[in-house]
């Protein structure tokens, strides 16, 4: 297993707070998962029922399973998992698989690496924190998912089907390019980076 | 585990980490398995979970077909969220909300816990009404008014949970 | 810490060939292509160990051949 030091920022204040990117999902962070992520998903689902949100407009990944997901790809070679740890608490998640291929028109039928899935802790969201703590979460996974990609020598190629509320990130911050919603995947907005693409957004401005 | 290290300039995510500002960041399938977790064989649990659900699922748009309501009309007389009621309709992998249950078995007249079993929120110990689940779930077009067969189908289901009921 | 192991590799020309050929086409290099393959390999031995069966279809006839592997 190995750990890289990254770093997020502290929303409140600026500062950058260094943190460890794990190239796995060990039974310690899914301990971290269950004990402070899933205590504020209930909060969070009790506080949606009570204000009547229409559960269409619930965020959608609120119940995600890791430890399930993290158990049915260990062992599997297509799959990799990355967890992000700061300032003593568990800040990110995320399942790359590196057997999947482009689709855009200018890489298509080449590899790149596929975001199965990536979260953020509930804390840090702001559909449902007043407050959130750190920023950078997803920037820093996407970034880990362009290195992957550039390790397999896929270039920095990225693909992922991102939820509904997040397709602005995608597009905007990160740069990727929108190949519309997915009919095979729920209807999901499907994202690809390429090479170039990757390129930018690595870039220090 | 991939066993590599990744370098992350910190003045990177410094120049960059305002621009995630009020953003979420999710991606994945909603639902519990990624597209390639389509082939895991569900656990047998899991596959009565989900026969339960969809007879619940029937069991309600059923309900509220023979009283002539639409998901709209259902959701407010039994006042719960209708755009739940519409998942509970169509989709066997939904858990639905006690609250809504409850709701549901007030408007219906059907007694709570039965209607929790159905919906797979509760342990299911009577194999009579597993079966008589099953056998309903097998029916139902879900738009088209309720059919003699269907009116039938639901009758017979009514009646085994109310005997179920009566036996506690 | 876990860390990479090295083999090293005796293949005959015809397997290089094909192996630089697929390197090439999928632009990976030699390593990554021997990764892909292991990989779906993987993959494949899995879904028949779990009694699947894995088919290859003729898209434009429709016809299908199970694809065995020992």
């Amino acid at each position: 297993m190995e750990k890289s030091v990254v770093h997020l920022e502290r929303r409140k204040t600026g500062e950058a707070i260094a943190g460890e990117l794990c190239d796995d999902i060990t039974d310690e962070h899914l301990e971290l998962w269950r004990t402070t992520w899933l205590p504020h998903v209930d909060e969070v689902v009790a506080r949606l029922k009570q204000q009547r949100v229409p559960i269409d407009k619930w965020p959608q990944d609120l119940h995600w399973k890791w430890d399930e997901k993290t158990a049915w790809s260990r062992g599997r070679l297509a799959f990799q998992r990355y967890s992000l740890v700061c300032d003593g608490a568990l800040q990110g998640l995320m399942l790359l698989s590196v057997t999947k291929f482009a689709r855009l028109q200018s890489q298509f039928g080449k590899h790149l690496a596929y975001v199965e899935f990536v979260a953020t802790a509930p804390w840090n969201r702001p559909d449902i924190s007043a407050e959130p703590v750190f920023r950078g979460v997803g920037q820093v996974l996407v970034r880990t998912a362009i290195e992957v990609s550039r390790s397999e020598s896929f270039h920095g190629r990225v693909g992922l089907h991102s939820l509904p509320q997040a397709c602005r990130f995608y597009r905007e911050v990160c740069g990727m390019t929108d190949l519309g919603p997915d009919p095979k995947y729920e209807g999901l907005v499907y994202f690809e980076m390429t090479e170039a693409q990757a390129a930018a957004f690595c870039r220090v401005d | 585990m991939s066993v590599m290290k990744i370098n992350i300039p910190k003045e990177w995510i410094l120049n960059r980490a305002s621009r995630e500002e009020g953003l979420e960041i999710g991606a994945g399938s909603p639902r519990q398995l990624a597209q390639s977790e389509v082939s895991r064989p569900p656990a047998p649990e899991d596959i009565v979970r989900i026969e339960q659900r969809l007879s619940f699922g029937h069991f309600v748009a059923l309900m509220r077909r023979k009283s002539g309501w639409t998901v709209q009309q259902l959701a407010q007389r039994a006042d719960v969220d209708a755009g739940e009621l519409l998942v509970i309709e169509k989709d066997p992998y939904h858990e639905a909300e006690l609250s809504t249950v409850h709701g549901l078995a007030r408007t219906f007249n059907v007694p709570p816990r039965h209607l929790m079993k159905m919906a797979g929120l509760a342990d299911n110990r009577s194999s009579r009404l597993a079966e008589a689940a099953v056998s309903f779930a097998a029916s139902a077009d879900p738009v088209a008014p309720l059919s003699e067969s269907e009116e039938v189908a639901l009758q017979t289901y009514l009646k085994v949970v109310l005997e179920e009921s009566d036996k506690k | 810490m876990a860390t990479k192991r090295t083999m090293t590799l005796n293949l005959t020309e015809a397997e290089m060939d094909a192996l630089e050929l697929l390197s090439s086409q999928k632009d990976l290099n030699k390593t990554a292509v021997i990764r892909q393959a292991l990989r779906l390999y993987q993959m494949v031995d899995q879904r028949l160990r779990e009694g699947k069966k894995v088919f290859i279809e003729d898209e434009m006839t429709k016809a299908k051949a199970e694809l065995m592997l020992l």
